[in-house]
């Protein structure tokens, strides 16, 4: 009988500093049935990493099979288990379990526009869809990309927005809520961005994540935009303990971020008893 | 199945024989009046007068801390364990509403991914009734919930008590095979036992609940709350736990250990964000659990077994079978 | 008097003349029990009452009302039993209630039945705004007989005591939780960051818990017995708290927490004096 509280074993295969205080981790599963677990794992679905001797913290996956066998997350230093994380050097072993919750329906979104929208460090469980949507290019109309952050030092994935902007059809854009000495772009709020850009509605998709109060206005602002609720996915994130449906922790009334998630439409978490 | 009459001295023999090859629990008093569900070594520890013990056999099935990993790593390497399957045990004397909550318990650990280390245990677990020939405590309230003092439910044997004696029960093959060794009479015809009364209260659906619960109600419910964990702990069908590791160098465990919703920092993000900031929203989100959550997910398994002890137990009087009846009238007053 | 038609009456008045927004007292609970009652209108004071039943040390529930800003605090009113104004006059001392914007209804106490009341000395809140009810008759307080075969025990045996007490605690909190005294915003047992000790609920971790508050405690515990009056296994809580209650006592020339709100006490006092 397979345990699904016991990680797969893998190896840290490479750290890189992804954005202040947000390093970006490969992991190289070690095992077959790690593998095996990891072949098809879709965009918004997650995984927990362990850093053996504190815990386990789950994190979204932050890229697709496609693009290579290695796992990738975006682990911002902010408690005690990502604190151990952010000491691991290259070639140190972690634990992985997953994958796990449900995904972005991005084979419903075929044929239709998308708008993304990603806020800080919201923007690593997005970039899976943008990677799924920029290799199945043909499947999708326009793509519009919305990339904020506090400031220019929390942007993550930088070295990837030029060749996101350059594929077909797809427009870029770009902001931070205050600036520094070297910034040259946009300054201000993703909403007011959101704003000016006016995405087309029209058979189009909206997705967003980042923190709580960001979704919450950035949403408001979607609908405001004649998006309905049916046509804005995000992705919520509540404390998390198993993963599994078992620990009872990550409820959002009776839906659990794990198991039902952490995938939502804003129809559903319209149709939620309790808040976020 | 067969069933046959022991005198207390037969069942206390059969009992000291079940522990030469089990790990018996069973409720045992100790000199400050409490009773406490606890490993005993021979048959007069227990206690069979009526009553309820402080805890439930949860503990025995679901440990309050558990190691379910052990991890021996290296700089480069490391070797992850589960530990062993703890000894087969027989729960005795075990009150209906406590063996009753292992539906609801496992509903939950047994559905898709199952939990190895509950299924591992709940097989080697024999479970001996103790039946409610009359209602134990003020606070028992198992027919509000659909269970009954006599009831069965989730038992190998029942118990009896009847005169100077006990009837047995063998319910299940095991529990018949565990049976087997005791001495006593055969019974023929069986003996058939009167529930005791026990008025069932108000158990709102669904629709009381959803419709409650932006009410001020629970917020005023919380200023008494004291943000402990009594009621969770106690509980035989709560189960929220935590995960964390314990020890630094190269042996490491991972623990689970229970944890409880009413506690301040139960849901606060690293972020800092909490979205149950009050005692009212967390107390809230316990009743909704085990009253609508649990039974929505879980084909209507209601989340708790009547056994009364929150309501017994709870410093500030938040009294459940008082906030079923809350829930019921509240709603039915809504617009 | 009927001290509870009398309650009823200043609470009232209270809460009409806009003098106080809440008044934390006691109502009849189920099954023959009082319970707390923050009563916000004057109506909800109708259901105050007062007997040898009311326990609880409402002072507790005073922390409820501290701004998390820097605006100033609501005014309230609070009924309490000496033993329970002894814990005011600790929070005022330690700024975390504004002894100014409490309205004090004293209740003078002959001992409510727990534990505590066995070796209690006082008789009259030694604060109080009005004092509800005549002083009962002085009598010279009964000896700690659990307290005296406490100190009595050697050592080993004190230790091995309190090893086979701890052995039972769940780490329910309820003692903590209950508690005025205990307002830490995160307790120490729970800390992660540094995390002093593990989540398990074990011997070992019960003891660092009961023994690191028994020490936060020293010169600040009021002597109100709650502790132990919840706890749910029955563990003399109150007992560990009284043995260094008494040790404080003989170190510091007979000091009582709490029996003003000018006196500094002793773990928390500094004197150059002592140096030398």
């Amino acid at each position: 009988m397979t345990n699904p509280f016991l990680p797969y074993v893998g190896t840290l295969a490479a750290v890189r500093d992804l954005a202040a205080g947000i390093k970006l981790y490969r992991v190289r599963l070690e095992d077959e049935a790690g593998r095996a677990a990891f072949a098809a794992y879709k965009p918004g679905q997650f995984a927990f990493l362990s850093a053996f001797g504190v815990g386990e913290v789950p994190f979204g996956l932050a890229g697709t099979p496609a693009r290579g066998a290695e796992l990738e997350f975006a682990v911002a230093k902010v408690g005690t288990v990502t604190a151990a994380l952010h000491n691991l050097e290259e070639g140190a072993p972690v634990g992985v379990r997953g994958p796990m919750g449900n995904s972005f329906p991005v084979d419903d979104f075929r044929g239709r526009s998308l708008v993304i929208i990603g806020a800080g460090i919201g923007l690593a469980p997005l970039r899976p869809v943008i990677q799924h949507a920029l290799d199945h290019r043909a499947d999708y109309g326009r793509i519009t990309l919305l990339v904020a952050a506090r400031a220019p030092n929390l942007l993550c994935f930088r070295d990837e927005y030029e060749q996101w902007a350059a594929a077909p059809d797809t427009e870029f854009h770009l902001t931070v809520d205050a600036a520094d000495a070297d910034w040259t772009g946009n300054v201000g709020l993703v909403t007011e961005l959101q704003a000016r850009v006016s995405p087309d509605p029209r058979n189009a998709v909206a997705i967003t994540c980042g923190p709580p109060i960001a979704i919450k206005f950035i949403t408001q602002l979607l609908q405001k935009q004649s998006f309905a609720p049916e046509q804005i996915y995000t992705t919520l994130e509540m404390k998390m303990k198993c993963g599994l449906g078992k620990c009872g922790r990550c409820n959002i009334g009776e839906r659990y971020v794990c198991v039902d998630g952490p995938v939502f439409s804003h129809a559903q978490i319209l149709e939620l008893i309790d808040s976020f | 199945m067969a069933q046959r009459f022991l005198t207390k001295q037969e069942l206390l023999a059969w009992v000291d024989g079940l522990a030469r090859g089990y790990r018996v629990i069973g409720p045992v008093r100790d000199e400050g009046g409490r009773t406490f569900l606890q490993e005993i070594a021979a048959a007069a520890e227990v206690d069979l007068q009526v009553g309820r013990p402080v805890n439930s056999i949860k503990e025995f099935l679901f440990p309050a801390t558990e190691g379910i990993l052990h991890v021996r790593r290296g700089k480069k390497a490391v070797d992850l364990r589960v530990p062993d399957a703890a000894r087969p045990q027989v729960l005795f004397a075990v009150r209906p509403c406590d063996a009753a909550a292992l539906t609801s318990m496992d509903a939950l650990f047994q559905g898709e991914p199952a939990d190895l280390y509950w299924g591992r245990r709940r097989q080697d677990t024999l479970l001996v009734g103790l039946a409610c020939m009359q209602i134990p405590t003020p606070e028992c309230f198992c027919t509000t919930v659909g269970g009954s003092p006599v009831g069965t439910t989730n038992l190998d044997v029942m118990l009896y008590a009847d005169g100077a004696g006990y009837v047995a029960a063998g319910l299940t093959e095991r529990g018949a095979a565990l049976l087997e060794p005791a001495a006593g009479r055969p019974l023929d015809p069986p003996f058939v036992p009167p529930p005791p009364e026990l008025a069932p209260g108000p158990c709102p659906p669904a629709e009381a609940w959803l419709r409650l619960f932006a009410d001020r109600y629970w917020q005023r419910l919380g200023e008494r709350c004291l943000g402990c964990k009594i009621c969770t702990y106690n509980c035989p069908t709560c189960y929220c736990f935590d995960i964390r590791d314990r020890g630094a160098g190269g042996e490491v465990e991972r623990l689970r250990a229970w944890d409880a919703c009413t506690s301040k920092h139960y849901s606060v993000e690293a972020s800092g964000h909490d979205p149950r900031p009050t005692r009212g929203a967390r107390l809230r989100n316990r009743f909704y659990h085990k009253y609508y959550y649990f039974p929505w997910r879980y084909q209507g398994t209601i989340l708790c077994s009547g056994c009364g002890r929150c309501v017994a137990q709870c410093p500030v009087n938040i009294d459940l079978t008082q906030v079923l009846e809350d829930v019921a009238r509240l709603a039915g007053e809504q617009p | 008097m009927n001290l509870t038609t009398e309650i009823r009456r200043i609470a009232q008045e209270l809460l009409e003349s806009g003098k106080v927004t809440r008044v934390i007292g006691y109502e009849e609970g189920q099954r023959g029990a009082v319970r707390p009652l923050v009563a916000a209108t004057p109506e909800e004071c109708g259901r105050l009452v007062l007997d040898e039943r009311c326990v609880h040390n409402l002072a507790l529930y005073l922390l409820d009302f501290k701004p998390q800003d820097n605006s100033p605090p609501p005014a309230v009113a609070v009924v309490l039993k000496p033993c329970d104004a002894r814990a005011l006059n600790v929070l005022s001392l330690e700024h975390q209630v504004e002894r100014s914007q409490v309205y004090v209804i004293g209740v003078p106490c002959d001992g409510v039945g727990k534990e505590a009341c066995v070796a209690c000395p006082d008789r009259v809140p030694p604060t109080y705004d009005v004092l509800v009810g005549e002083p009962p008759a002085e009598r010279p307080a009964p000896t700690d007989d659990r307290l005296a075969r406490l100190e009595a025990m050697a050592p080993a045996e004190r230790r091995a005591f309190w090893a086979a007490q701890f052995e039972r605690c769940i780490r329910c909190y309820a003692c903590r939780q209950v508690c005025p005294m205990c307002y830490c915003e995160v307790c120490i047992a729970e800390k992660l960051d540094p995390s002093w000790e593990s989540i398990a609920i074990a011997p070992a971790e019960n003891e660092f818990y009961h023994v690191l508050r028994a020490y936060h405690l020293i010169g600040r515990c009021i002597e109100c017995g709650e502790c132990e009056r919840v706890c749910p296994m029955g563990i003399p809580v109150l007992a560990y708290n009284r043995f260094l209650v008494a040790e404080a006592a003989r170190t510091f020339d007979g000091f009582r927490a709490g029996m003003d709100n000018e006196t500094l006490a002793p773990f928390m006092t500094f004197h150059k004096e002592e140096l030398e």
